[in-house]
């Protein structure tokens, strides 16, 4: 009998948290575990004895990567249960934040941690060696999206200005109008990004996934939508969880998301774009087109294809957004505390991002519950990985290694958001 | 190299401070003086790599504290010069964008020449980096010493700028 493992350890520095463990036996796959450690489970704790318009700034902590995310589906989460509609100008701000959120997010994944799996080097630093031009492109293209996040949140990693019913301070026209600027240079960058990472080899790997995301009646969606799946599921978010529930399992501190009596599913921009593609712009369908995308894509090594495509939407919107905007007499709607429960989802970069919220009468959160989207994918990463070790045993170890972590990286999961110093070891047993 | 006379120096430091002994570096900027030298530039960042690029961008002096685990005692206080790092600090390959951290913007920096013309790491190695944790007793005994130390730098780095500002 012979057996191998493929351990590939990636949070060094806090032992435990985070490892991928692939087991193979008689040229069988026995085993896949993807450990990974949950911030948001420390916060739901954390938020308990909190006032409810604390979340918005206490969850934007758990990332610094997707704070937007959180921030947005708390208070959307705190606006449903005390029956509060935010709407116009300080609606279209919230979307033009989290169009930030996704071109800094997406422009990092796409130009730092994905591209050079595709080309072929160990990392971006190598890539930028022989590829100067388009690494600082990439770069230039995330700044603009933090520049979004900042002008609009204050700051650029856990923006302050966010809050239950709106904004501290809305922006004034002529705030947003140097972002105008830059982002029509971005437009052209983010076309010619889509172009590029299209002309990638991509392995042949399609699965009979479940696509889950938001879908809204007019928007490719954010903030708004209702919970829909490829294979059916068409829910108010209410209902999310007499659909999907969080199951324990032993070998990691994170809940595998299901849906019930069906097993793991797909969220992320993959799942988006397959559940929109109509609601997208006609530039960004045209250069998905153009990139060799079609309407539907089941192929998760493409996920880099339609980040790009994302980037690109969300660079239109935030055009779009910002040559609409009136700024609006209040930067905030009313909200009046009493004792509520309820929950939103929103559109995270790297999936939907659940929330829920129950307040006592004098606004202190008794309860909170947050299902991040990595959550929702592990079951499907190591499905993903678990069949792609079946179908290519005979690599060398070396070149499989390396496409399990560029597999794990289609789903760009948000392994541990709060160190900094993280590496990657490997170890083979 | 002659300093910008508008944020000459800049004073970053990285951290998280749910995160036990990562919130470090936050904790010595915090307790910088920073009533002496009003002209200087204090940041408090989480230390991903594009948010240091841009933080140290246009500065000429810098200095960052963060933690380290170098695999020294807790509380060991290390000082380097960027531009003397070899391979000293090694880069990510982490599968996550949550890997593209210090080491990283110091690496890319390196490719494109455009790293401040002086910057000081300051790490103290850290022990506990759990959620929610508190600083370990040996970090928290270091972060005066690393303040006194950073401080000094900056007097030092004013004083020697004193002849050009008193030419303009």
């Amino acid at each position: 009998m012979t057996s191998k493992n493929i351990k590939v350890k990636y949070l060094a520095r806090v032992e435990g948290e985070g490892a991928l463990n692939i087991q193979i036996k008689d040229d069988t796959v026995t085993r896949v575990q993807l450990q990974i450690f949950e911030p948001p489970r420390f916060f739901e704790a954390f938020l308990r004895g909190r006032n409810f318009t604390e979340a918005p700034d206490i969850t934007c902590r758990i990332c610094g990567i997707c704070p937007v995310a959180y921030q947005m589906s708390s208070v959307h989460a705190m606006e449903r249960a005390l029956g509060v509609t935010v709407s116009g100008p300080l609606r279209a701000l919230r979307r033009l934040l989290y169009c930030g959120e996704w071109i800094e997010s997406h422009g990092l994944h796409v130009f730092m941690l994905h591209a050079p799996d595709f080309l072929g080097y160990q990392d971006a630093i190598q890539m930028a060696q022989d590829h100067p031009d388009t690494v600082k492109m990439g770069l230039k293209l995330k700044k603009i999206g933090n520049d979004i996040v900042s002008t609009l949140g204050g700051r650029e990693i856990h923006p302050i200005n966010v809050r239950v019913g709106g904004f501290y301070k809305a922006p004034h026209k002529q705030d947003l109008a140097p972002l105008a600027e830059k982002l029509k240079w971005a437009r052209d960058a983010a076309v010619k990004t889509v172009r590029w990472v299209g002309g990638f080899s991509f392995p042949e790997f399609e699965q009979d996934y479940e696509f889950v995301s938001l879908r809204h009646e007019a928007e490719y969606p954010f903030n708004e939508g209702r919970v829909v799946s490829s294979k059916g599921l068409d829910l108010d978010v209410a209902d999310y969880e007499q659909h999907f529930v969080e199951e324990h399992v032993p070998y990691t501190h994170a809940l595998h998301s299901t849906i019930k009596e069906r097993g793991p599913y797909f969220a992320g921009p993959l799942a988006r774009y397959n559940l929109n593609f109509d609601r997208l712009t006609p530039l960004a369908r045209e250069t998905a087109k153009e990139a060799g995308l079609g309407p539907v894509c089941k192929n998760p090594f493409k996920s880099i294809v339609v980040r790009a495509v994302e980037t690109l939407y969300a660079v239109e919107e935030a055009l779009a957004i910002i040559e609409a905007y009136e700024r609006p007499d209040e930067s905030a709607v009313k909200v009046e505390r009493r004792a509520a429960s309820g929950c939103a989802a929103t559109e995270a970069p790297r999936g939907l991002l659940y929330h829920r919220y129950r307040i006592d009468d004098s606004g202190v959160i008794q309860e909170a519950k947050i299902v991040p989207p990595t959550s929702q994918n592990q079951g499907i990463i190591e499905a993903d990985l678990y069949h792609f070790v079946s179908e290519h045993l005979d690599l060398p170890e070396d070149k499989l290694t390396w496409q399990c972590e560029q597999m794990v990286r289609n789903y760009d999961p948000c392994i541990s958001c709060a160190t900094h110093f993280l590496k990657l070891k490997f170890e083979r047993l | 190299m002659a300093a910008s006379p508008k944020t000459p120096i800049k004073i970053i430091g990285v951290g998280n401070t749910f995160r036990g002994d990562d919130a470090a570096g936050l904790m010595v900027v915090r307790g910088l003086p920073k009533e002496d030298f009003p002209q200087v530039e204090i940041i408090e960042s989480p230390g991903t790599g594009s948010a240091l690029a841009d933080a140290w961008q246009n500065a000429a002096r810098v200095i960052i504290i963060d933690a380290v685990v170098a695999g020294g005692p807790p509380g060991t206080i290390y000082r380097f010069d960027a531009h003397d790092l070899g391979a000293a600090l090694p880069v990510s390959h982490s599968p996550t964008t949550h890997g593209w951290g210090l080491s990283e913007a110091l690496a890319l920096g390196k490719v494109f020449q455009n790293l401040p013309p002086v910057l000081i790491i300051y790490g103290i190695e850290g022990k506990n980096f759990g959620l929610g944790e508190a600083l370990s007793p040996e970090v928290a005994a270091a972060i005066p010493e690393v303040i006194r130390r950073v401080t000094e730098e900056i007097q030092a780095w004013l004083a020697d700028e004193l002849p050009d500002a008193v030419k303009t």
